[in-house]
């Protein structure tokens, strides 16, 4: 018995994973393309809810024998699905396949899978080391798997395999097929091949959308804000904010987010976050909390409103197991007032061109997610032209680091005190100082500097 | 991280010690999943043999927090000390679950 049969059964008890069901639930009720976005974060997290025995992809044919296709990794899967496409999976009707990447090059023409008839499509994924599964098409088959599960339970039809694998029982020797050791073992070919309906082309062509929009998005929202933004004052002068910004995405994905939105020729409204928790529930939380800022921010809510109303929303929502941290700071460049308010978060410091701190600080208000009718403070300041706001966020994980004592802001202030003075400098500064002091940096690092004309 | 659940008429008591962290937070995050199910409501969590937490056991702890909640129920946490007691402070958590933080 060869070696790769003794490890994996022919047929396993493949129960639904509750969770799996539910993201695929949450998945279904995103819009596009805030649903491109948690696929995107998904792709971290999943992985980790299964600790299988070995990475690959599994067709389960209508002999109800499953067949592991060799030597395959996620990379392979796209062009996978395609050959499963061709070879009928549309039984199953979900929206589980990706059209061919053009990164790999074109589909070899397979003869493993044409004409054959898949009932199910298994994917049993372990993380092999340490390192965060980082592509895109390592979150397309996570979600993938989970879509397509949450389809099959749907369906109530007994004879459809389920996928997403919990750890597998020891294989039962005597059912071991041997074939499984043959990566192009024979199907049933009595199914001729059909045509891919076109409400599944649709579907296929939107999730690839989905995908490159995730791309964008993630650039977009983490990692890349206007570099100058220009306000008007009172009496018409032009003021530009400069703005530096810097997104370090850690091994545990934390889920911090930040956004800077021009609500009018003379206000903009900045806001930071950090989403508690790991895992899909803090990887939607952050798309909606994003999702939710802008309007409120357009909207021409304050600050404290805004950290409110998202609480609310949050709370609705009802994620039991996360919360955000969350700074709002809103300029107003027509009478040169910050107003801040705060939800447990890191407060933002204000640095003055003579090296000097302000460090606005409201009563900080309860975590967004966790309080019903929580209410949150203002605290308003003057500004001069000229000083540069800095909003962080600063993981407890950070806080570990120097246990017992929770980070003072002093090593942070002394940096920004001791930079030069611009946007640039600070978020450098800043950066350089948290990598000397956190080597194995468990927590995502993200910083935004707006220099105030 | 180990923790033993006990109950007491109609409390719940829940204690916990060691490392309360993402890699240990999975295992009693099921056993809130069990506390809600079984309907319990009134909880007292004791931490007092917590010496580290971070954002997971938090989420976790939130969570039996909201849960319980929802079903007319109450969550008091006890024994918090030292790192367990300055995050929870920081992330103004100790309004949240009263005032036994001691």
């Amino acid at each position: 018995m060869s070696d790769v049969a003794s490890k994996f059964p022919v047929e396993m008890p493949l129960p639904v994973m509750k969770s799996v069901k539910s993201v695929s639930d949450e998945l279904a009720r995103l819009p596009y393309p805030e649903r491109g976005r948690a696929i995107r974060r998904l792709g971290h997290d999943l992985p980790a809810m299964f600790s299988a025995t070995a990475g690959g992809v599994y067709l389960i044919g209508r002999d109800r024998h499953m067949r592991r296709i060799a030597g395959v990794g996620a990379e392979m899967l796209p062009q996978l699905c395609e050959r499963a496409l061709r070879a009928g999976i549309h039984d199953l009707g979900a929206p589980v396949l990706l059209p061919p990447d053009r990164q790999f090059g074109s589909i070899a023409s397979a003869p493993i899978l044409d004409g054959a008839t898949v009932l199910g499509m298994v994917i049993v994924y372990r993380t092999i080391d340490a390192k965060p599964l980082d592509s895109i098409e390592h979150g397309a088959v996570m979600a993938l798997g989970a879509v397509l599960s949450h389809y099959l339970v749907n369906r109530d039809e007994p004879r459809a395999p389920i996928a997403m694998a919990a750890p597998a029982p020891p294989p039962k020797l005597d059912q071991v097929d041997d074939r499984v050791d043959d990566p192009y073992g024979s199907f049933d070919r009595d199914e001729p091949t059909t045509e891919i309906p076109t409400s599944l082309a649709n579907q296929i062509r939107r999730i690839q959308e989905d995908l490159s929009m995730a791309h964008k998005i993630q650039r977009r929202f983490v990692g890349e804000l206007p570099k100058y933004v220009p306000l008007v004052t009172r009496d018409r002068q032009v003021k530009v904010l400069r703005i530096a910004a810097e997104y370090r995405p850690a091994f545990e994905i934390g889920g911090d987010f930040y956004d800077l939105i021009k609500t009018s020729d003379h206000r903009v409204v900045v806001v930071i976050g950090d989403v508690a928790g790991k895992g899909i529930a803090a990887a939607l939380i952050m798309t909606r909390a994003t999702t939710e800022l802008r309007s409120l921010a357009n909207a021409g809510h304050g600050p404290a409103e805004i950290l409110a109303e998202m609480n609310r929303q949050l709370i609705a929502d009802g994620h039991d197991e996360s919360f955000v941290t969350a700074v709002c700071v809103e300029i107003d460049m027509s009478n040169q007032v910050i107003r801040v308010a705060n939800a447990s978060h890191v407060p933002p410091v204000i640095r003055r061109a003579d090296g000097g701190l302000l460090i606005p600080n409201p009563r900080s208000g309860a975590p967004l997610g966790l309080l019903e009718n929580e209410s949150y403070s203002v605290a308003e300041c003057q500004f001069s032209f000229g000083d540069i706001v800095v909003l962080m966020t600063d993981g407890i994980s950070e806080a570990l680091d120097l246990v017992p004592e929770i980070v003072p802001s002093s090593r942070l202030n002394k940096t920004i005190a001791a930079a030069r003075h611009d946007a640039k400098s600070i978020v450098t500064q800043l950066i350089d100082e948290a990598d000397r002091h956190n080597v194995k940096r468990r927590d995502d690092v993200a910083l935004v500097a707006v220099q105030l004309g | 991280m180990t923790f033993t659940r006990t109950s007491e008429g109609d409390t719940t008591y829940l204690v916990i010690t060691g490392t309360l962290d993402a890699m240990t937070a999975p295992e009693l995050r099921t056993e809130v999943d069990t506390i809600v199910s079984e309907g319990h409501r009134i909880v007292v969590v004791d931490l007092g043999g917590v010496e580290l937490i971070d954002s997971s056991g938090v989420a976790v702890l939130v969570a039996l927090y909201k849960r319980v909640k929802a079903n007319n129920g109450s969550v008091q946490i006890r024994g918090l000390r030292d790192q367990p007691a300055a995050i929870f402070k920081l992330l103004n958590l100790d309004r949240v679950f009263g005032t036994k933080t001691s």
